[in-house]
């Protein structure tokens, strides 16, 4: 699954920004770095070097919270997701779980811009929406 | 700002202030108050495309479209029956995006958004 993502052509790492090219356009959301930033403290980290799979949990949890209060959109949970793939893929352990969720999150600010893929778009939301709610028994 | 309540608490959005001044501006508005039916459809032609540029998120498209559907609102005579519908889709999208058994529509809202906006050359 990682390789074929990572081998997918809609996707690229640029200059550490995500970049994906629509039919159109490379389109670059910003990262909501504050906000990643605040999610990591409260997770209890000081830098992404010391992350463990709790850590990424957390962090996760916080941010669906706060897309789900309006703090962050679909392209800032976009590119948090994105960034905690990154980290997830360096972790040590095997949780398929994490790491889909974190693939489905990064592709949200893709699949939100394309009428054709809309029915995907809500199936990659649902699924980390979802894994929010595991997330309330679980850690 | 823009806010919608909910039975699982309120959502806040933030209101793109400063790219909402920018297509203002860009489109010839003199009184921001009070915009002509082609200055709001211009404004919002060029909200989705900012969205499809990625520098607009669908929370901004529903701040702005929650703004220009007031400003539609105050207009005597409208000549577009389906831009109301439009604005009306938009407006919906930060509420409808954080629902997670309300996907459904919120697909139908922004695919709404997104046709209409073809339809603007």
């Amino acid at each position: 699954v990682l390789s074929a993502f990572l081998a997918h052509p809609l996707f690229c790492y640029y200059d550490n920004k995500m970049i994906k090219a629509t039919s159109f356009k490379a389109i670059k959301p910003p990262m909501p770095t504050k906000e990643y930033n605040q999610y990591m403290k409260d997770a209890g980290v000081a830098s992404e070097d010391a992350l463990t799979q709790v850590h990424v949990k957390k962090i996760i949890a916080n941010a669906v919270d706060g897309f789900l209060r309006g703090d962050l959109s679909t392209d800032g949970l976009s590119m948090i997701c994105n960034r905690l793939f990154r980290v997830v893929t360096k972790l040590p352990g095997d949780d398929q779980q994490l790491l889909d969720v974190v693939i489905a999150g990064s592709e949200l600010s893709f699949y939100v811009r394309q009428p054709k893929l809309l029915p995907q778009f809500n199936s990659f939301l649902r699924k980390v929406l979802e894994y929010r709610e595991h997330l309330l028994t679980t850690i | 700002m823009i806010r919608y309540g909910s039975s699982t608490g309120n959502i806040t959005l933030h209101f793109p202030k400063k790219e909402y001044k920018t297509f203002t501006k860009q489109v010839g508005v003199s009184d921001p108050e009070n915009l002509s039916e082609g200055q709001v459809k211009s404004v919002f032609a060029l909200s989705v495309d900012a969205f499809l540029r990625g520098e607009f998120s669908s929370d901004d498209i529903a701040s702005v479209c929650g703004v220009l559907l007031n400003q539609l609102e105050k207009l005597k005579e409208k000549d577009d029956p389906f831009l109301f519908d439009a604005l009306m889709a938009g407006s919906e999208l930060g509420f409808y995006v954080r629902g997670k058994n309300l996907l459904k529509q919120f697909s139908a809202f922004m695919e709404t958004v997104l046709n209409y906006r073809e339809t603007l050359v």
